[in-house]
């Protein structure tokens, strides 16, 4: 046969669509003789789905999505609250409290106005402290015989 | 595909998106269910999975652009709906994806929904020692005959490569099935 013969008669010939495709399948069916869908639904299965059950469920969502947001707008404004709440008086200490109170404290609890000024003024961080002996105390009270007696007063209750 | 176009613009609206949906669900709840069958293999792990996927459907179907057709974007959804579902069981038991696969059909034959001979059932078990890309062509072009060239739309994976990975997975099937092990 020609090879003009030969594309004439291939030609010829036809072969469904997709044939060469399927070769495959039908011969790995054949082979195996399996079942092509072995599986299988619970009766009327198919005709229970209903698709406005589905609907329904999908609209559920954004109340999900609120209580959702809602609890965690509950959450983040507890814990600012705690905040707030922990830092306000400390800033009433600091802010709030005026002169007129100030004084008011002072002569509620018998403080000299005076003295409270003065204390204020006196500078204090260049003070020591001194150890006193006994001997320098006489020594001081004999020389200010006018002290003795202040002395020997004090000296009394212990005696 | 004037009524897919007609049916995509009643889902899109919000006056007859229920009406519209009820329609989509009834046309494709049975072709759905198999390909998600075919994948997560117990029946009502695809009843749930075929739920999510109608649902991500109806949410997200205001963005769909018309790119591709409707059944191949929902068969998308499908396909990554069970995939992520089958990750999740097998991460749950502490498993790969594939061995959880694999388990799953060795248990086939304990089903009250699987009505296979032995043959179907060592079918199966082979299948699901596939690689997973592997296991979803041949599930897509044997079990539910589809068109390379829609897997291709579906799977993002073009027809040549698809070609190849059936190639394999039928050499694969068919060592597996005419030896005499056990699996």
């Amino acid at each position: 046969m020609s090879t003009t013969q030969q594309n004439r008669s291939k030609e010829a010939f036809q072969v469904p669509n997709g044939y060469f495709e399927a070769v495959n399948d039908r011969i790995l069916a054949m082979t195996t003789g399996a079942q092509k869908n072995p599986f299988s639904t619970p009766k009327g299965y198919f005709a229970s789905l209903d698709s406005f059950d589905w609907i329904k469920k999908t609209k559920k969502r954004p109340n999900v999505f609120q209580l959702k947001t809602f609890r965690y707008t509950a959450v983040a404004a507890i814990f600012i609250a705690v905040i707030l709440l922990t830092n306000i008086p400390s800033l009433s200490q600091f802010e709030t409290i005026e002169d007129a109170e100030i004084m008011e404290l002072v002569e509620a609890n018998w403080i000299d106005a005076y003295e409270f000024e003065l204390a204020e003024n006196i500078n204090t961080s260049e003070w020591t402290l001194e150890i006193v002996s006994t001997n320098t105390i006489y020594e001081h009270l004999i020389s200010n015989p006018n002290t003795m007696d202040e002395y020997y007063l004090l000296e009394e209750p212990y005696k | 595909m004037s009524d897919e176009i007609a049916l995509i613009k009643s889902l899109q609206d919000p006056n007859t998106q229920d009406q519209a949906f009820s329609v989509l669900v009834e046309q494709y709840k049975e072709r759905l269910y198999w390909h998600i069958r075919k994948i997560v293999l117990d029946h009502h792990d695809s009843d749930d999975v075929l739920q999510n996927t109608f649902i991500k459907i109806y949410r997200n179907i205001a963005k769909f652009k018309g790119d591709s057709k409707l059944y191949t974007w929902m068969y998308r959804i499908a396909t990554n709906e069970s995939l992520t579902f089958v990750k999740r069981k097998s991460k749950q038991m502490g498993v790969k994806s594939s061995e959880y696969i694999e388990k799953t059909a060795q248990n086939l034959r304990a089903d009250p929904y699987f009505d296979g001979n032995d043959i179907a059932l060592k079918l199966q078990k082979a299948i699901g020692s596939l690689p997973e890309k592997q296991r979803l062509v041949f599930q897509m072009k044997y079990q539910e005959s589809m068109k390379y060239k829609d897997i291709s739309a579906i799977l993002g994976t073009s027809v040549g490569a698809l070609k190849t990975s059936y190639h394999h997975a039928v050499k694969k099937i068919k060592e597996k099935i005419t030896t005499r092990q056990t699996f």
